[in-house]
């Protein structure tokens, strides 16, 4: 046994102490008694009863002695606050509060909360922790922690809109507990128990619930250029999906643009409720799609996505520049062709006089450049080598990189640089006919792009999906593919959280939930293991208020037996 | 301050005190009662088990200390060091915990010890943070200290970063610096190629040496090997090979110490695997060249799939799109029937197949193909002369002058003879006989190109004299005989009043040398039974005149248009046109003579990169065509046009790139493959035109099989595949995706997400001064040792709790003991 408070040496000499005072106490003569009697008839028995006083006398009534002995015991135990550990083992135990979407349904993380305090309030403080497994995952009760402080801890999460990731946190307790501590993991919730564990790690459930009837939901929601080819329009697809046979019909579905109804002219029904919304206008706004018809499951039933807005930005081109760049720049919609003083980026050759300071998309003689592309980019080192990341495919694989290898007696490559404003050089002789760069299908994407990422007009995401990393394009897409997601994170890839609005690149985006396990997963008809759980921690009643029940029926009895003249 | 009481139920208990008076009235006075009911009113409190809350300043600080295997000796030092400078700055107040990345469990001075590490011999600077967020609990003041190399074994820091900017938690950083003696090869990129094409394997090689050299190894061969080359730092290389079998290969780079030190050579090496695509199929049609399709093969070598089909046999459904290229090797138009020309026209346009059309005189006019949907398509203009064939004939005109043709007679006579003269050309042969008693040449045989003169001598003619026909028949046929024409004609112009003589006998004889003798009756109209048999006897016609108002035109030749063969056979110098990028390696110089070529003309908008030198007429042209490729060789690639190219060594290589170059490059879908520990994230894009088309993808081993399940796609967006599915952190990812065309290859190497401790790549440094930033830490490099402060991000949930039923039962005790002195003291009494 432990103690807390105290060391063992220490209760040990306070109950010597303890005992040598009762006995002390307990040899403390009597005091007079004043007995009227009736008649001297009772002299003997007054005698008796009224003993001469003595200071001190032998020690006697040993068991009142004895009770008073466990009394203040128990106390000065109470006091040093022993420890009982079953077995003196030292297993741990991690309790898991799920806090994934799955958990917003009814009362279902009340019910969970209120089972994770009956059972740790059974659990030796410094062999137990609680996590919430939500957006995060975020320690809410520390080990040695008072269960006191889990109350404020609480009432600050809530369930969130995001997938279950309880896979994750297994991981992190396999490295932690790596030098085979026994660890006991109990999930509050309906996390899903991975499939193979460490030897040392047992994980169950603590907690069962209702299954959820005849949920629906969205389970995709993204967009892409309209495939129609038209300009400014895009097609939407929505996916919804039940948790039972049947399929969700588009009549069960409405869309918002904004605040408003949405109507589109085409929809293509895949079929099991899967939708494609052609030619849907760019208008910058907030896409919905949702169920008319909600159900007890809500948190799924509405997905948002925004949709890009049509910008056009203004090029300036010098008339040196090659021809077949006047063509691609005349056929992009979203570029206007416009004079030096008005563009807000310029194709020209390099150290030509021609729209000076403005970004540039600029041709440079492959004598004076030694990669074939380079890139003037502005951001730090992290923004380097994400951009390198993405761009490894930048148009090689369009272009006789190994013609264009051998003419030029140079490889082929990318060059990124830090510069205060931002240009892509490039050989002017890729432009000659010869190396099939003018006529390849990248060519015109690789202007495109180049322009709009010099303009700092940030590209759209297909989707935005919650507890995912946002959707990484590579290539020439990667130019201008949200631009400042290299500036908000390390290596360019930005995690998305829970579901609901936020800040990309300077614009308002939405991530939605989408995710088929939790729609889907609501009439899994698993039976949990609650027994088990129960029985392990069944054994450790709290001791304490145990000790201190002991005490206080001790008292109550020492005080009826004093009170009835049993003891002294 | 709050007071919490953790089983507060147990208050109720407090209700029963008064029982103590109400009850027990026997013994002990009021005061004994009380302090009894005080012990009892301790014990009661204490079983509701209440704590004070009180908010604290107390911190929480982290300190992430690396001790991998990466840092030397003096480094690992250093960051112990480190550790304790920063330790001895946490408040007594506060707590401390050191999370340990790798190394040996040392014995530092922290409350709290978590030391992570992997068997994999890898160190997770994401991870290692993602344990240190997790000690802090929520709302505590806290902060992380990073002290590190650096040298990530991953990059995984997306969510990790996400969290401690939700949280707020300020991530100070410290960079211990990195000793890059030690030489190694940090990064191995190798990109898919197709078969027979050459592979590009990037290299990248850190540390410092004056000369080293990689060798590239598939298997146990050596592909190709570098050539030397210093190293400085950081370095990436190229190496090249040709890929000369489809499907996946590991490759090992292996590096080679020339000239320098090196102390740790288990980093030296790094593997990958090189998908390599299936070769381009060609579709062959044409059978005019015997075994031209396996000559074609013999040439081209590995890289091409030829599968021939019978062109006859193809209808409108056939699907050219399973095909990278449609060679048409001398394939006449009749062949291939106009709805399936115009299917292929469409498979060119708008699903990116090549068209490789080519030969001699079956292909391109010569073959029909005028006015075909294939000419549109083809980069250059279809050409063919016309031959127009106007044969000579020679003319004698027997005209009767005698006194009977008088007056209107003889100028019926004359008309009719200028007639036949008006149509006859430089090259036929005209003479006129008159006779009048005697037979007399007004005009002698004669080319008819003097038309004018021919005209005068006919005008000069007057009727007199007797009629004598017979011998200006025999004048007229003897002058015909020895002229060499295509037709001879002899026509007689009379009013029929001549004499008896064996007329029969001779025109009879005359028709027979192919002399054709024809009559025209003149003045009278009607109908003459000797000049009608004379006709018949001369194989001509006979044509009766009566006026001015009936002369007739006689069409005594027919013109005809023929075509001329476009397809010139000779001995032919070409020059090539073009760059690099259409040649390649192949000399451009010294080609060899064409023996055969089709001649052709020229279109705007289309490259030509081979022509005849003289005539200057495409030889090999080529242009875009909607998503494909169409060119045009205006030879047999092996026929008799190429038959001197034989011993032209670069010929099977050169026609292999026009090949290539035709082939469509286009898939339909673009396959990206990444992992992140044991996940492997798959995404296919569409890029065909085909909106229902749906990626299917296999994971296979190294023998082949495909082990996996079915893996399930999520249309993220119109045309956005992506599945994620669990896969060994060790095991490599081959994987193949195929739409409606071969399968297209990926592959990722095993731990490709994550770098070994001692070869992790330079440029994937920690931004260490841009974690700080991003966190709101601070990066302690730029600060003084004596001036570094952990600031903390300040919680609203740091509490200090305070037990306070261990007092309370303290306090019970001492007021039982004073409860028994109280009872048992002696008191002096009087008796």
């Amino acid at each position: 046994m432990n103690f807390i408070n105290l060391s063992p040496s220490l209760v040990i000499a306070g109950l010597v102490a303890i005992a040598g005072l009762l006995f002390a106490l307990q040899q403390l003569r009597t005091r007079y008694r004043t007995v009227v009697v009736p008649t001297s008839m009772f002299w003997q028995q007054a005698a008796q009863d009224a003993p001469v006083r003595v200071f001190r006398q032998k020690f006697k009534h040993l068991l009142a002695y004895l009770l008073t002995l466990l009394i203040a015991s128990l106390l000065w135990l109470g006091f040093s606050e022993p420890e009982v550990n079953k077995e003196a083992s030292n297993e741990y135990y991690v309790l898991y509060l799920d806090g994934s979407a799955a958990m917003t349904q009814g009362d279902h993380f009340e019910q969970a909360v209120s089972v994770l305090e009956n059972d740790l309030a059974s659990l030796p403080a410094n062999r137990r922790e609680v996590i919430f497994g939500g957006e995060f995952h975020t320690k809410i009760l520390n080990e040695s922690e008072q269960l006191a402080v889990l109350e404020p801890r609480l009432a600050k999460v809530s369930p969130q809109a995001v997938p279950d990731s309880f896979a994750e946190q297994l991981t992190l307790l396999s490295q932690r507990f790596n030098d085979n501590t026994p660890v006991n993991v109990i999930v509050y919730g309906k996390s899903a128990l991975p499939a193979s564990l460490q030897d040392n790690i047992s994980v169950s459930h603590a907690t069962s619930f209702e299954e959820t009837e005849n949920n629906a939901g969205l389970v995709n929601l993204g967009i892409n250029l309209a495939a129609s080819g038209k300009a400014n329009l895009i097609d939407v697809l929505v996916e919804a999906k039940t948790n039972t046979e049947s399929e969700v019909k588009l009549a069960d579905l409405e869309f918002l643009v904004g605040e408003a109804f949405f109507t589109p002219d085409q929809i293509q029904e895949l079929g099991k409720g899967k939708f494609v919304l052609r030619d849907v206008p760019l208008v910058g706004e907030q896409f919905t799609a949702r169920l008319k018809n909600s159900d007890a499951f809500m948190i799924d039933d509405s997905a948002s996505i925004a949709l890009p807005k049509s910008s056009i930005v203004n090029v300036a081109v010098s008339s040196t520049v090659h021809n077949s760049v006047f063509a691609v720049v005349n056929s992009d919609p979203s570029v206007r062709m416009v004079g030096a003083e008005d563009a807000d980026v310029v194709i020209r050759h390099v150290g030509e006089n021609f729209g000076n300071q403005l970004p540039a998309l600029e041709f440079s003689q492959m004598s004076n450049q030694t990669p074939a592309f380079k890139l003037f980019y502005q951001g730090d080192k992290s923004t380097e080598q994400a951009l390198a990341d993405s761009l490894h495919e930048l148009a090689l694989d369009q272009i006789d990189a190994n013609g264009l290898a051998t003419a030029s007696s140079q490889p082929i490559s990318v060059e990124l640089s830090h510069a205060a404003t931002p240009s892509v050089q490039v050989w002017n002789a890729l432009l000659q006919p010869e190396f099939n760069f003018t006529q390849s299908k990248s060519y015109p994407v690789f202007i495109a792009q180049s322009i709009r990422w010099l303009s700092g007009r940030h590209g759209w995401q297909p989707y935005l999906s919650a507890g995912q990393n946002v959707y990484h394009q590579d290539g020439l897409y990667a130019l201008s593919s949200m631009q400042s997601r290299f500036e908000q994170s390390l290596n360019g890839s930005l995690y998305l959280g829970k579901a609901g609005g936020i800040e990309l690149a300077g614009q308002r985006a939405f991530v939605s939930l989408t995710n088929a396990d939790v729609t889907t997963a609501t009439a899994d008809s698993t039976e949990y293991s609650v027994g088990s759980v129960n029985s392990v921690l069944s054994n450790f009643s709290e001791f304490i208020t145990l000790l201190i029940s002991l005490i206080l029926l001790l008292l109550i009895a020492e005080w009826v037996v004093y009170q009835r003249g049993l003891m002294p | 301050m709050e007071l919490s009481f953790l089983h507060a139920y147990f208050g109720i208990l407090l209700f029963g005190l008064p029982a103590l008076w109400l009850l027990w009235k026997k013994r002990g006075d009021n005061k004994h009662k009380l302090i009894r009911a005080a012990v009892l009113a301790c014990v009661i409190v204490a079983l509701t088990q209440p704590v004070l809350i009180n908010s604290s300043n107390q911190a929480h600080h982290v300190i992430v200390v690396d001790q991998s295997d990466s840092l030397s000796a003096d480094a690992q030092q250093n960051a112990q060091s480190l550790f304790n400078e920063l330790a001895a700055k946490v408040s007594a107040d506060d707590e401390l915990t050191l999370v340990q990345l790798g190394g040996q469990k040392h014995s530092f001075e922290a409350e709290d010890h978590i030391l992570i590490s992997d068997a994999s011999n890898t160190s997770s600077l994401s991870q290692a943070l993602a344990h240190a967020i997790q000690t802090i609990p929520l709302g505590v003041n806290s902060s992380v200290t990073l002290i590190t190399d650096g040298l990530a074994t991953d990059q995984n820091w997306s969510k990790i970063i996400a969290q401690y900017q939700d949280r707020g938690i300020p991530v100070h950083t410290y960079d211990l610096g990195r000793d890059y003696s030690d030489l190694y090869i940090a990064d191995i990129k190798a990109q898919a190629v197709r078969v027979g094409e050459k592979a590009s394997v990037s290299v990248e090689v850190a540390g410092n040496a004056k000369s080293v050299a990689v060798n590239l190894f598939s298997h146990d061969s050596l592909l190709v090997k570098s050539p030397a080359f210093a190293v400085n730092g950081q370095t990436r290389i190229e190496l090249n090979f040709e890929a000369e079998n489809a499907g996946f290969h590991p490759l090992r780079a292996e590096l080679e110490v020339i000239s320098g030190e090196e102390s740790d050579a288990s980093n030296n090496q790094l593997s990958t695997v090189l998908a390599v695509q299936d070769g381009i199929k060609i579709l062959y049609l044409g059978d005019r060249q015997i075994g031209a399709e396996q000559h074609l093969g013999r040439l081209l070598g590995a890289g091409f799939e030829i599968e021939s089909v019978n062109a006859t046999e193809l209808t409108a459904d056939f699907d050219f799109a399973q095909y990278d290229v449609v060679l048409q090797d001398d394939l006449p138009s009749n062949q291939i029937s106009k709805a399936v020309q115009e299917k292929l026209v469409a498979a060119v346009q708008n699903q990116g197949v090549g068209l490789l059309h080519s030969g001699g005189e079956s292909a391109f006019a010569g073959g029909g193909y005028f006015d075909t949907p294939i000419a549109d398509a083809l980069p250059v203009q279809l050409k063919q002369k016309d031959d127009k064939n106007d044969p000579s004939v020679g003319l004698a005109i027997i005209i009767d002058t005698s006194g009977s043709m008088a007056g209107s007679r003889i100028e019926l006579a004359k008309q009719m003879a200028r007639i036949a003269v008006r149509r006859l050309q430089p090259h036929d042969r005209i003479g006129i006989v008159e006779f009048y008693g005697a037979k007399h040449w007004a005009i002698p045989m004669q080319p008819a190109s003097n038309k004018i003169e021919i005209d005068r001598a006919i005008g000069r003619m007057k009727a007199i004299g007797g009629t004598v026909l017979f011998p200006a028949i025999q004048e007229a046929y003897y002058g015909l005989k020895n002229i060499n024409t295509r037709f001879k004609h002899i026509i007689m112009i009379t009013d029929a009043g001549i004499e008896d003589d064996d007329y029969e006998g001779m025109l009879r004889r005359i028709a027979k040398d192919n002399i054709n003798v024809s009559t025209i009756l003149v003045g009278q109209g009607g109908h003459n039974l000797i000049m009608s048999d004379m006709a018949n006897w001369g194989k001509g016609r006979f044509y009766s005149v009566g006026n001015e108002f009936n002369l007739v035109e006689m069409i005594l030749k027919q013109p005809s248009t023929k075509k001329l063969p476009a397809y010139k056979r000779g001995a032919f110098s070409m020059t090539a046109q073009g760059g690099s990028g259409w040649w390649g390696d192949v000399k451009k110089d010294n080609l060899p003579q064409l023996a055969g070529y089709v001649q052709v003309g020229r279109k705007a908008a289309a490259e030509v990169l081979l022509e005849e030198s003289v005539g200057k007429y495409p030889l090999l042209s080529s242009w875009q065509y909607g998503l494909g490729r169409v060119t045009a060789l205006m030879t047999e690639p092996v026929g008799h046009g190429t038959q001197h190219f034989v011993n032209w060594e670069q010929y099977g290589q050169w026609l292999g790139r026009i090949i290539r170059k035709t082939a469509s490059n286009q898939h339909d879908f673009h396959l990206t493959v990444k992992r992140k520990h044991d996940q492997l994230s798959i995404a296919a894009q569409r890029l065909s035109h085909d909106l229902e088309l749906t990626p299917s993808v296999r994971i296979l081993d190294w023998d082949g099989s495909s082990n996996s399940q079915p893996i399930q796609f999520d249309e993220k967006a119109p045309g956005l595949f992506v599945a994620n599915l669990d896969f060994p952190m060790g095991q490599d990812a081959l994987a193949e995706v195929k739409g409606n065309r071969n399968w297209q290859r990926s592959a990722l190497r095993s731990y490709s997400d994550i770098a070994k401790e001692n070869q992790v790549s330079p440029s994937k440094l920690l931004n260490f001064e841009k974690l700080s930033e991003l966190t709101n830490g601070q990066f302690l490099n730029n600060i003084e040792t004596n001036d570094w402060q952990l600031k903390t991000k300040q919680g609203d949930m740091a509490f200090i709790v305070t037990k306070l039923w261990p007092y309370l039962l303290l306090l019970a005790l001492l007021l039982y003991i004073a409860d028994l002195v109280y009872r048992r003291w002696p008191k002096s009494t009087r008796r």
